[in-house]
């Protein structure tokens, strides 16, 4: 039951992160080798060498974070609002060195100037305990529109 | 239309859309996919040519066909899946039952219809298929130029794709991303050989790309380095865009030289993959012809009026026009037979990052499709001008038109000059 609320708490807070636009805070919750990867196909087993929605370490975290702040991002102006809800989360495995694989839903409703649009899927994260708390190894994003066209497109991690 | 200037209806009225889709994607020969997406007779994918839905299939003696993915009896969709394998089309109405050929095998009751009806009504086909070095393209037109006369000069733009690989074949690999735009068709294919707007357009990923770690050296690259590079280099200073070749064909066609060279983009020749992948070409091609094939340098190439691609990265895009201001765009990652596999790799992080559903470079092409799509819905000012480098365009022959720099707005003309050639043909 400890580990059920830890992993829950930790990842309302990462969904609120995003949210407050707390982007640098969130890129930290990822440990020093962590990816974020999204990929286009439920059958992808891995983000090496395929095409991927996302494949991001913290290094091209930071260069989307920078970019979507720069003044002349034009797609950006005014900056998109997003709402997550994360749900039905189940600890699928949990390592004797507190590591643990995570199971969830998401819900995100986007704001893009007046536009609003819908996103859901589901996320996969494995993570890894430190003095500090948990810290993501990687988090797989499967969206369930992954193989439809995107009316538009995506810019900020989902 | 006029030399200097389009009327913004051309973009914006959907009477001359309706009019674009019987005369231009009605009459030109349209590329669909490639043989590798289709590798077994059953094997199909759907797509549309213009407005028409079509099955494009694997026939049993391993030619390609491409049906019309309307039922004959009330007009059904027979396929509603995006690719698939099948021994026959059955419309889910009345359960008329098609051949992958298109042949109507069976309808329910046949005793219903005073003569058999199995052997006149066949699922319709485009009459003309044809693919070019594993590329598949179909004409709705049972008449006029054959692919090749059609591709012209163009061709050299896809030979150039397809020699890159060692085993001289591509395919399709790793899945497609596929996103919709809020604007008109033609916005994209001008867009791919503008040489002004990357400065502007992607002023923000060229500024944070210059303050991330410097790539690796040869040898030591990281997956991001890649990214890092193409957005650095759409920030090099207007001379070398200037010193761009810029190239446009009689069918609207075009092309642009490169403006990366191979030590700025990929490490090339120092890096140690590189290298094992040039020994793999030359062991198949020979030394010179090797050197020849790399050494042709192609940055963006469009295809009139419904692909863009660029051999380098071994990326293509289908255009898909939906509405007067609506697109649908479907981006492909080629592999190279016989290639090592970190080319691959090379195409995929290039892929993900300029190409991709999350693109940081994308998305402000497609903000600014949009935003010229509102202003031309504005009745307030008419005309878009076209203008840029006109009057010093140069004759290259066979109908090959140059921009006398890399920043001219030939494409705009030649794309139009295309334009008013379907749209008047009788």
């Amino acid at each position: 039951m400890k580990t059920q609320h830890a992993v829950e708490q930790f990842l309302y807070r990462q969904a609120e992160l995003l949210d407050s636009k707390q982007w640098q805070a969130w890129i930290d919750l990822f440990a020093a080798d962590g990816i974020y990867w999204m990929p286009p196909e439920p059958s992808h087993k891995t983000w090496e060498g395929m095409p991927a929605i996302f494949a991001e370490d913290r290094n091209l975290m930071d260069v989307r974070m920078k970019r979507v702040l720069h003044p002349d991002a034009w797609s950006q102006r005014p900056l998109w609002e997003t709402n997550h809800v994360v749900s039905n989360v189940i600890v699928e495995k949990e390592l004797r060195n507190g590591d643990v694989e995570v199971r969830s839903r998401f819900h995100m409703m986007e704001l893009r100037r007046d536009d609003v649009r819908h996103f859901a899927g589901s996320y996969r994260h494995h993570l890894k305990k430190t003095r500090d708390g948990y810290r993501i190894k990687l988090q797989r994003v499967d969206m369930t529109n992954a193989q439809a066209a995107y009316d538009y497109v995506l810019q900020v991690w989902v | 239309m006029q030399p200097d200037r389009v009327h913004r209806s051309v973009y914006a009225d959907p009477a001359i859309f309706e009019l674009e889709m019987e005369r231009i994607f009605g009459r030109a020969w349209l590329i669909l996919g490639h043989e590798s997406q289709i590798a077994a007779p059953g094997d199909y994918f759907t797509t549309r040519m213009g407005r028409e839905p079509v099955i494009v299939a694997r026939q049993g003696d391993g030619s390609v066909g491409v049906l019309i993915n309307r039922c004959m009896h009330r007009g059904a969709t027979v396929c509603a899946q995006g690719r698939g394998h099948a021994g026959s089309f059955v419309c889910p109405y009345h359960g008329w039952t098609y051949d992958t050929d298109g042949r109507l095998r069976s309808v329910p009751v046949p005793s219903g219809y005073a003569s058999d009806k199995t052997g006149e009504l066949g699922l319709r086909r485009a009459p003309r298929v044809s693919t070019y070095r594993g590329f598949i393209f179909a004409c709705l037109a049972a008449s006029g130029a054959s692919l090749e006369e059609f591709l012209g000069p163009a061709k050299s733009s896809l030979d150039d794709l397809v020699d890159r690989a060692p085993g001289g074949e591509l395919e399709v690999a790793g899945g497609v991303f596929k996103h919709v735009y809020h604007g008109n068709w033609k916005l994209m294919l001008e867009n791919h050989l503008d040489g002004i707007h990357p400065a502007h357009v992607h002023a923000s990923s060229i500024a944070v790309s210059r303050g991330a770690p410097e790539p690796g050296a040869p040898g030591e690259e990281n997956y991001r380095d890649i990214a890092i590079r193409q957005m650095r280099q759409n920030g090099m200073p207007e001379p070398v865009w200037e010193a761009i070749g810029l190239w446009t064909t009689a069918r609207g066609h075009g092309y642009m030289g490169d403006y990366h060279d191979d030590s700025r983009l990929v490490a090339a020749m120092g890096n140690p993959v590189f290298q094992e992948y040039r020994a793999r070409l030359a062991a198949r091609q020979g030394e010179a012809e090797a050197d020849r094939i790399l050494g042709v340098t192609l940055w963006n190439s469009i295809l009139y009026p419904n692909c863009s691609f660029m051999s380098q990265f071994r990326q293509l895009r289908i255009v898909q026009p939906l509405a007067v201001d609506r697109t649908a765009v479907y981006a492909y990652s080629l592999r190279m037979k016989d290639a090592p596999q970190q080319m691959f790799r090379d195409t995929v992080a290039f892929a993900n990052v300029v190409n991709g559903t999350a693109s940081w470079v994308l998305t402000d092409d497609l903000e600014v499709y949009e935003r010229v799509q509102r202003g031309l819905s504005s009745g307030a000012a008419e005309w878009v001008y076209i203008a840029r480098g006109a009057g010093r365009d140069i004759d290259e022959r066979d109908g090959v038109l140059r921009g006398a720099t890399g920043t001219s707005e030939v494409y705009l003309r030649a794309q139009f000059r295309a334009w008013l050639d379907y749209m008047n043909e009788s």
